[in-house]
């Protein structure tokens, strides 16, 4: 084993991903999740959501995740967009901001996916430098995340753990981990997960996520689609406890973005990366400290009756 | 080999384009067709963009049909695309898309009701401001302007648009042609629709555009010699319409 103390400012337990449909009831009952994930652009505008934002974070950290700065942009990344940011990590000081190994921005249209840029050294300076201004202009490092992959290119020199360890080393950035991403990429590229995993400097992994994925067949056989639709498969979680051991506990995400279920849902996914993190720790108090007083109770009641197969399928798998 | 930069404008017109010919050769794929993985990308795209239209303007998608629909958000999303990625401003010139739209020449109705449905969504996704009690308006001049809640939007239709825009699932009556000013608003998390006659609404728009009080009240008494700016102005204060901005 080799993990390493986190150095991040998040709590290291789960969190959920604040949307829409749970924002009334979270501020209302305050559940007791770990801390909030929020995505930057739906904050970029004077709103009611900005509004409520505001409310959320008296109560939780929050970490700010980024979808639309193109940071694999050859023609570089949006300056209006990049200071919309700022002005948003101004307003809300999130303990952590992310954005993805991607680009979505080409001839200034905005695709709304997340594309993956060819492994190789022309590709790695331009994600650098572009990382480097964002975290100049924000005045904070950020985590850079690992993406899910349905295609690569024939012109790539390096594999993503070997480009994304060079990303961390030339910029000072953290790494975020998919673990969700890592799998599908794994499926549909053919390599080998745990691999990848181990590949990765683990000291520069500050920040986990966590989500399901759908499985469409093809006339090339099945294809893993990233859809944050569904509850993480037993197959992520397992690669999760792989990676729990290899680097040690991460503040971790769950994310649920379409087909949103009912809060108590996601709170009960947080809870068992709660347990996985705390059945995998070497020291579990240490971590028991940074959960909610109520966290720690729900906890301990879940240990005694909840879905105890599914559990033993996470251990074995 | 294309630089980078070449590389993605290239994939950016395969995406809009459909197919990937001219980059083929760059995309590897093990045990898989490339070209076929590259066409999730584009119906992630495309898929996602319609779902979003969708959200802004669920009536029209009812009263044009679900098939029509992902018809028409296809052809806009090829002639305007998203310019940012901020999406919650994506759609404004959906309506206009449709009022222009071959398809819809037989349905005017139904770029009209997008032009509803795109202010109901920009009152939802604007600010609530500080509102301006009557007494504030103390020592009010002809010249000054008044803010109005930025939230406060304005749509004037040839259809009587409420209607079949509250009872979205039971239309199917024929609509009559009736001249209709509507004023949308946000108050906390519901928004309010107001009916408007020709001067009402002239002074309303007037005043959202930072007009003058005595020009806005000019625009109204054009349209109605009865026009009262004074209980106008109460009314918009009673409804709490007027910031303090």
């Amino acid at each position: 084993m080799h993990a390493t103390s986190p150095r991040t400012p998040l709590p290291p337990v789960a969190g959920i991903g604040l949307r829409g449909p749970h924002l009334a009831q979270i501020l209302k009952q305050r559940p007791s999740a770990g801390w909030l994930e929020v995505h930057a652009e739906n904050y970029m505008k004077a709103s009611p959501a900005a509004a409520a934002l505001e409310q959320v974070r008296k109560n939780y950290a929050l970490s700010v995740h980024g979808v639309g700065l193109s940071l694999g942009s050859a023609t570089g990344v949006d300056p209006s967009h990049l200071a919309r940011l700022k002005q948003l990590c101004d307003r809300f000081q999130p303990a952590m901001v992310s954005e993805h190994l991607a680009w979505c921005v080409g001839d200034g249209i905005y695709l709304n996916d997340l594309l993956p840029v060819p492994y190789d050294e022309e590709a790695l300076a331009i994600v650098c430098r572009n990382i480097e201004q964002t975290q100049e202009t924000i005045g904070r490092r950020i985590l850079i995340e690992n993406l899910s992959a349905y295609v690569g290119f024939a012109r790539s020199t390096m594999m993503e753990p070997e480009f994304l360890s060079e990303i961390a080393e030339r910029t000072g950035c953290g790494l975020l981990l998919d673990i969700n991403n890592v799998y599908v990429s794994a499926h549909n590229l053919g390599f080998d997960a745990q691999a990848y995993i181990a590949a990765l400097p683990a000291e520069s992994i500050e920040e986990i996520h966590l989500a399901g994925h759908a499985e469409n067949m093809t006339d090339d056989g099945p294809v893993l689609i990233d859809n944050h639709g569904s509850a993480v498969a037993p197959q992520v979680w397992s690669l999760y406890r792989f990676a729990l051991e290899r680097i040690g506990v991460r503040p971790t995400l769950i994310e649920w973005d379409s087909e949103i279920p009912p809060l108590e849902t996601l709170l009960g996914e947080a809870m068992w990366a709660d347990l996985l993190a705390n059945s995998v720790t070497e020291d579990a108090r240490s971590m028991s400290a940074f959960l909610p007083p109520s966290r720690a109770q729900t906890a301990k009641v879940a240990l005694c009756d909840h879905h105890p197969a599914r559990m033993m399928e996470h251990v074995h798998a | 080999m294309l630089d980078l930069a070449a590389l993605q404008s290239a994939m950016t017109h395969a995406l809009l384009a459909g197919g990937p010919a001219e980059i083929e050769a760059e995309l590897a794929a093990p045990s898989a067709n490339p070209a076929r993985r590259f066409a999730i990308y584009r119906n992630n795209m495309f898929l996602s963009l319609t779902a979003h239209l969708r959200s802004v303007f669920p009536v029209t998608v009812k009263l044009g049909d679900d098939r029509f629909f992902a018809y028409a958000a296809h052809q806009f999303i090829l002639r305007a695309p998203p310019r940012e990625s901020r999406l919650v401003v994506y759609g404004e010139a959906f309506p206009r898309f449709l009022a222009q739209f071959p398809a819809c020449r037989h349905a005017p109705i139904l770029a009209q009701m997008a032009t509803l449905e795109w202010a109901i969504h920009k009152s939802l996704t604007s600010p609530q401001m500080p509102f301006l009690e009557p007494g504030d308006m103390t020592g009010l001049s002809g010249g000054m302007t008044l803010a109005v809640q930025p939230s406060l939007h304005f749509v004037l239709s040839r259809w009587p648009l409420l209607g079949p825009w509250a009872h979205e699932a039971e239309r199917q009556r024929p609509l009559m042609r009736k001249m209709s000013r509507l004023a949308v608003v946000r108050h906390d998390d519901d928004i309010r629709f107001f009916e408007l006659d020709p001067a009402r609404f002239a002074f309303w728009r007037s005043l959202a555009r930072r007009r003058p009080v005595e020009v806005a009240a000019a625009h109204a008494l054009a349209r109605d010699r009865k026009f009262n700016l004074v209980d106008e102005l109460l009314f918009l204060c009673r409804n709490r319409l007027l910031t303090q901005a």
